[in-house]
């Protein structure tokens, strides 16, 4: 996928004015998915909409966004009508324009407890109908009257209504808020809202921050179709510290208060421990003496330590190779790969033998860094971790672990018979939805179509009476992997269809699939059923299905190479066949 | 700045705009000379002005820019 070539520093303004050659160039890019878009409220809207269609084009969406008429955002949610035509996504915006009063004997202010009941309404509505919301919060106001109404001031009011939004976003999970000076700051602009723009244009801030807006909503609904990256690779040297650590010694390397540089990249250590907490593998690349490089984490400013890191590649290899061998042991593929180096010499070798991976465009201000991960947001954290994200960190740790024992072991099944592994189903329910949801579009290499759902199709798929769907959860002696497991059944009189089947990489070679094919050979062979059927739609990514088909005994059915390679795959149960794995199911 | 060289500026300038290599700008030229030239390319005309020439407008001055000619004037004054 190529992206928008971006330099940091970012200036705005050395893109806003190529529009429509960045619109043409973006048509150039193949299309995944397609999202509805639906804007209420925020007057002119033009720019910020042009720019996120460009954006999510660059990442393969192609977004049907729409807009609501002129006019305050909180007038439109009240509207039934705005349900029509089911959007993937609200984009509200509340404005203090929205605010400004035409009449000299009543003010919209006064009818904020309305204005709150009708935004629980409308939240309450969208969590039913599945849809997402993202809120701007009431920000900068270009007048602030003299509000005689409530001897009040606009700040306050401002304050009281954003107080609101914040308790919906903590407390339902298709809402996020979002701080137009938030997104615009740390960027290289003048004020982003102009009495000009507002009086002449009707835009309610300025072209820069429609850009940065654009781009911030495409990275959150890259978030929720599950298009987030999932490792950050840095170098070490002049990336995680200032100075290089061979010349000029650990006690040496800038890092914390002391020196300008050093609050710089405390901060980025930060935001980078910040992400590995959040279950997004950290990684090392560096051309470096191991032993050397190790002590620059026993600086006592270092916030990252050593254990944080899921990987370190630490030697004289190219880079395109550490990577490389950090993705297949982590197993996960180059394009959730995001890499972070000073050097722009290493940085082209990784882009021209690893196209894949995102490399942004530095300059040596490590504040570009910190700059380019909020630009691509490559881990879209407007997203809110589920339980099972947080809890991925301990496995991180214990893939070291399970090297350590493999090591010690004669053969790979008695591996699998010390490591206890125990596999719990269940039903997909309402309370396993986002992260069946985001196990489903997120997973790539075992999953048998790789067609994304959004959440209507999901509840779909849940209310057909011929289905059963299933998830599963494994853990072994080291580590609870949480739900990590989908497989949608359709059950039918003298075959079963199996629609899809997800599994995540981390759970891999365990023979886990073979334990969950075999209870659905259980649930055949309790209907008397004799055919298991499976829809298999062959990517580059999911080829090591094949094989895995191929071995447990599945004969293909038909193929149709028409849009894309899809095959049927038949299971015939009056055979003899055998399952063995080293699971303990629990159902 | 003569108001010849800011109109053959200002044709460069709608060129990088359009991103359209053909466009030949007269003072009478208006929005129904090129298809792409709606409300929205109108601001981002305004804007990309502004950018190139350095100077703002105000809310009444973005009002009179009727066509090229309007323009070419209206930088003209602002660069004397």
């Amino acid at each position: 996928m190529s992206m928008m070539k971006i330099k940091f520093p970012m200036v705005p303004s050395d893109y806003v004015f190529k529009e429509k050659y960045f619109l043409k160039d973006a048509k150039t890019q193949p299309v995944f998915f397609k999202y509805k878009v639906k804007f209420l409220g925020g007057y002119s809207q033009n720019y910020t909409i042009k720019w996120l269609e460009i954006f999510s084009r660059y990442n393969g969406i192609s977004a049907n966004i729409t807009h609501s008429e002129w006019g305050p955002g909180h007038y439109f949610i009240s509207d039934p009508d705005i349900f029509n035509d089911r959007p993937d996504l609200f984009v509200v915006f509340l404005l203090p324009q929205d605010f400004y009063s035409l009449s000299r004997t009543s003010s919209p202010m006064e009818e904020i407890s309305e204005i709150r009941s009708n935004i629980y309404k409308f939240v309450k509505e969208c969590e039913k109908k599945k849809i997402n919301i993202v809120f701007s919060t009431l920000e900068t106001d270009l007048i602030s009257f003299p509000d005689t109404i409530k001897n009040n001031s606009f700040l306050s009011f401002s304050i009281d209504l954003n107080k609101t939004l914040n308790e919906i976003n903590l407390a339902y999970k298709n809402v996020l808020i979002f701080s137009i000076s938030n997104i615009c700051s740390g960027f290289e602009f003048e004020n982003y809202v102009s009495s000009r723009d507002w009086y002449a244009f009707g835009n309610p801030f300025n072209i820069n921050a429609s850009f940065l807006t654009g781009n911030y909503l495409n990275n959150h609904i890259r978030g929720l179709l599950g298009l987030s990256k999932k490792v950050l690779v840095t170098d070490l040297d002049n990336t995680l510290w200032g100075g290089v650590i061979g010349d000029d010694g650990p006690g040496n390397i800038k890092i914390g208060n002391e020196t300008p540089e050093g609050r710089i990249f405390a901060d980025l250590q930060m935001y980078i421990y910040h992400l590995s907490k959040r279950g997004i593998f950290i990684a090392i690349s560096s051309k470096n003496e191991k032993h050397l490089a190790l002590e620059g984490f026993m600086n006592e400013n270092s916030i990252l330590k050593i254990t944080d890191f899921a990987n370190a590649e630490i030697n004289w290899n190219i880079k395109s190779e550490s990577i490389r061998s950090i993705s297949k042991f982590l197993n996960v593929g180059l394009e959730s790969v995001f890499f972070l180096d000073d050097n722009p010499v290493e940085r082209e070798e990784v882009n021209s033998s690893c196209p894949e991976v995102l490399v942004p465009n530095v300059s040596d201000d490590p504040f570009t860094f910190l700059q380019a991960l909020k630009f691509y947001d490559p881990f879209c954290i407007g997203v809110k971790p589920l339980e099972e994200d947080i809890s991925r960190n301990h496995s991180i740790k214990s893939i070291k672990q399970q090297t350590d024992l493999l090591a010690n072991v004669k053969s790979y099944n008695e591996f699998l018979k010390n490591l206890s592994i125990k596999v719990t189903i269940q039903k997909i329910s309402d309370k396993n939805f986002d992260r069946v949801l985001q196990l489903n579009n997120k997973t790539n290499q075992f999953n048998f179509t790789t067609l994304r759902l959004k959440q209507d199709e999901l509840s779909e798929i849940m209310s057909n009476q011929n289905n059963l769907n299933l998830t599963y959860s494994v853990s072994d002696k080291f580590t609870n992997y949480g739900l990590t497991g989908i497989i949608f059944l359709e059950i039918g009189k003298d075959k079963i269809i199996v629609n899809n089947w997800v599994m995540s990489c981390r759970v891999f070679k365990k023979t886990v699939e073979i334990a969950i094919l075999n209870e659905v050979v259980k649930v055949a062979s309790n209907k008397k059923i004799m055919k298991i059927h499976l829809k298999y739609i062959s990517t580059i990514k999911n080829s090591l299905l094949l094989s895995f088909l191929k071995d447990n005994g599945f004969q293909q059915l038909r193929q149709d190479t028409n849009e894309f390679d899809f095959q049927e795959w038949v299971l015939d149960l009056s055979k003899k066949l055998e399952f063995k794995n080293y699971v303990e199911v629990l159902t | 700045m003569t108001k010849e060289t800011i109109l053959e500026a200002l044709t460069e300038l709608f060129i990088s705009f359009f991103d359209e290599d053909l466009i030949q700008l007269k003072r009478e030229s208006t929005a129904e000379d090129i298809p792409d030239w709606d409300s929205l390319a109108q601001v981002g005309i305004i804007l990309s002005i502004e950018k190139k020439f350095g100077f703002k407008l105000n809310s009444s001055e973005v009002g009179k820019l009727e066509n090229v000619g309007s323009m070419v004037d209206l930088i003209y004054e602002k660069k004397l």
